[in-house]
């Protein structure tokens, strides 16, 4: 106890007040102390059953992308929103797959259980997860470029994506066979277009057709295309292009209660400001009779 | 002493002892901090280190998940909303309707108000994960969210609490300003600024009274409005025990019932501790606020009953998983506990002379004040737990609410701010209004400002 005492101490960067250190760190221990975690012995035995190949890492880096990442971080490190399990400790790596699987299925703390998921896609994610303390060890991660083409003919608006990979001499070569996402950029979670499912041919290209409609300001829209392959380091580039519209199809001039304040109802404009207003000329009103109080003494 | 003093002294205090009690406890050459004041500084100093740890660490210490977004601090914020409103009630509606014997507790309410809105409105940013980007609400805050609404009327209450606060304690400042000549130099600067020249000629009460009674009826709408307000963050929401079109009366009510039993609960502390209070604050008082707070208990029943009947009766899906969990479920004892020893017990027990005095009120105030905070969080809490669909699939914990030792530190330090503040102001200001126990006892004859030839003569 007093050891992670110390331990709490040292790692915290700023001592206020000794007191009330030790009393929140006493806090914090309490709030994240957990006891082993003891695997049963027949889920730690357990096999995984997949195979370690492409299809089942990209699959287990979906799932990962998906249900793992918001807390454990985008490298596992145990860094994302909520404080997690690091993938890459020994104590962690030491596990069998098996007993992972076990603690993925049950939850723990904020840990959530995860019994209702496909035990397959447990599995991938698992194999997708090794790779994160060791990515050289299992799949070396190559690294790539991507340049974005725009191409508009017959009323069609396609949008290329070409992926070069980073070749052991220098060279770059077109990258086969990879997942590309699209996205358009607006506020928080950018739009993802085209599906989830595009993969290079054996150009390295890959095209989606452009959706219509899409709002942004002056019709400009920012696009992104990302590779998300479990083999390769994350690669990205964002263009910009004036395929949207400025104003979407729905969109119109209305004062509405739920638009933004260049839209406000005017009833509510004239009650809020009004309202604010009059008081406002009240306390105004007072303020100075007050200044007049005041000059009335002086020189008494 | 002149020959009209002592006139004045057969109809009773002379202004002497009016201005020696009340004056008291400000002169006294006490300097050393008290126990008192140790204490709600320790409590301060551990909420500040909690919220500090809380602000590095994110929202994440405290019990706040998913599902119950609004926790122990807006609950918090409610109860203090809910206590600050006893200002305009007290001070308002009292004084307008020339209710004399509330004159020596109108101040009490005032700086009960003050306080209270002015750590409501810290309680707000306390709630923030990025207090940094509070400014945001009035840069791009939208005018149709209420949310803006409240952030704003809160503001104004608490300006407009401060005025009404000052105004009617020019003239003691004045009186201060010119006895206590023994305070150290920046005590006597201040007294002196915020005197404001006060010499108490007709023209000067002229203005003064004209600025207390428009401030008087500015406060009550935005009294209304603040607790109204508040209610519709909830109000404006369709889901079970908050889709409600009574929750502003219902609110404003419930305010007005907190507020009288922390009127209550101050005045008893001042009139234990403070001897010389006694002759100004009397069982009279208690009685009559006793009396007043079975007004405001029977308003607030009534709004209860029908907040939890007709909805009760119905039993619509949500609704009736909601009020299961309150009535016979999870939240249970706290529910029962709050509805009767709250509200149905005071009542009872307050329609009995006996109850009203001194110390038996003092009791029943402080539960009526801790139920009312209870009050706030089964308001709060239980309807976030009752989403439109089902919680599946996540811990167990985010099921419940516990709140953590960071909340609770962090919101113990509020409530040591609020009383800090009170104290505080005790030390410098007088909190039993001298001039209106002055024109009580029949010194306005002519003008107030006999109170000063009376010192000055001294």
């Amino acid at each position: 106890m007093i050891k992670k005492l110390r331990i709490m101490i040292g790692t915290n960067k700023k001592n206020i007040l000794a007191l009330t250190f030790i009393f929140s760190s006493l806090l914090v221990l309490a709030s994240t102390q957990f006891p082993p975690w003891d695997v049963p012995v027949e889920a730690n035995d357990l096999e995984n059953p997949i195979t370690v190949d492409k299809k089942n890492l990209d699959a287990g880096k979906a799932f990962f992308d998906l249900s793992c990442k918001a807390c454990h971080g985008a490298t596992g490190l145990g860094d994302g929103a909520v404080p997690s399990g690091d993938f890459t400790t020994k104590a962690f790596t030491g596990q069998t797959d098996g007993a992972i699987f076990w603690k993925i299925q049950q939850g723990r703390g904020l840990m959530p259980s995860f019994k209702a998921v496909q035990e397959t896609s447990l599995w991938q994610a698992i194999t997708y997860i090794r790779t994160l303390a060791a990515p050289q060890e299992i799949v070396a991660m190559k690294n790539a470029t991507i340049v974005i083409e725009f191409d508009e003919s017959n009323s069609k608006k396609l949008i290329t994506a070409k992926v070069y990979e980073t070749l052991e001499n220098g060279e770059q070569a077109p990258a086969k066979e990879v997942k590309v996402n699209f996205f358009i950029k607006r506020y928080f979670a950018d739009m993802l277009i085209g599906g989830s499912n595009n993969y290079t041919d054996d150009n390295g290209s890959v095209s989606i057709s452009f959706p219509e409609g899409v709002p942004g300001k002056e019709g400009k829209l920012q696009v992104m295309a990302k590779l998300d392959d479990s083999g390769f380091n994350p690669a990205g580039l964002t263009e910009e292009v004036a395929w949207g519209v400025e104003k979407a199809a729905y969109w119109n001039d209305d004062r509405q209660l739920w638009k933004n304040n260049d839209f406000v109802p005017l009833w509510l404009l004239i009650s809020f400001f009004g309202v604010i207003g009059g008081i406002l000329i009240a306390i105004l009103y007072v303020l100075l009779q007050v200044v007049k109080i005041r000059k009335l003494g002086v020189g008494r | 002493m002149s020959a009209e003093t002592t006139d004045i002294q057969k109809t009773g205090r002379s202004l002497k002892e009016i201005t020696s009690d009340l004056l008291n406890p400000i002169r006294s050459k006490k300097s050393s901090v008290s126990l008192w004041t140790m204490l709600l500084v320790f409590i301060i100093i551990i909420g500040v280190y909690a919220y500090i740890y809380q602000t590095m660490t994110g929202l994440g210490v405290t019990a706040m998940r998913d599902y119950t977004s609004w926790g122990m601090y807006i609950g918090h914020f409610v109860f203090l909303v809910a206590v600050s409103l006893v200002g305009s009630l007290v001070t308002a509606i009292l004084k307008l309707l020339e209710i004399k014997w509330a004159a020596p507790i109108t101040r009490i309410a005032e700086i009960i108000a003050v306080a209270a809105v002015a750590l409501a409105a810290i309680t707000i940013v306390l709630d923030m994960g990025r207090p940094d980007r509070v400014l945001n609400i009035f840069l791009h805050g939208r005018i149709q969210s209420p949310i803006v609404w409240d952030v704003t009327v809160v503001n104004m209450y608490l300006l407009i609490s401060v005025i009404l606060l000052y105004l009617p304690m020019i003239p003691d400042i004045a009186i201060m300003r010119d006895t206590l000549t023994d305070r150290p130099k920046w005590q006597r600067k201040m007294y002196k600024v915020l005197a404001l020249n006060w010499r108490g000629t007709d023209e000067q009460w002229r203005l003064l009274k004209r600025s207390i009674r428009i401030m008087l009826i500015v406060i009550m709408p935005v009294a209304f409005a603040i607790h109204t307000v508040t209610s519709w963050l909830f109000a404006v929401n369709s889901r079970a025990g908050w889709d409600s079109t009574i929750f502003g009366p219902y609110f404003v009510a419930g305010a007005f019932m907190v507020g009288a039993a922390a009127v209550i609960a101050a005045m008893y502390i001042f009139w234990a501790t403070k001897p010389a209070y006694k002759k100004y604050i009397t069982s009279k008082h208690f009685d009559m606020m006793g009396r007043l707070l079975v007004l405001t208990g029977l308003v607030y029943l009534y709004f209860n009953v029908n907040e939890y009947l007709v909805p009760g009766f119905k039993m619509q899906k949500l609704d009736g998983q909601h009020l299961m969990d309150l009535f016979v479920g999870h939240e249970a004892p706290l529910f029962w506990a709050t509805q009767i020893g709250g509200l149905i017990l005071p009542v009872f027990l307050l329609c009995f002379k006996k109850f009203r005095k001194p110390l038996p009120i003092f009791i029943i105030s402080i539960f009526v004040i801790f139920f009312a905070w209870t009050k706030r969080l089964l308001i709060v809490i239980p309807t976030l737990l009752t989403p439109t669909f089902p919680i599946q699939n996540v811990p167990e914990s985010w099921h419940h609410y516990i709140p953590t030792y960071y909340e609770i530190a962090i919101t113990s330090m509020t409530v040591a701010l609020v009383l800090l503040i009170i104290t505080w102001f005790t030390k410098y200001f007088p909190i039993i209004p001298i001039w209106e126990m002055a024109k009580e006892n029949g010194h306005d004859n002519p003008h107030e400002k006999v109170v000063l030839d009376d010192i000055e003569k001294d």
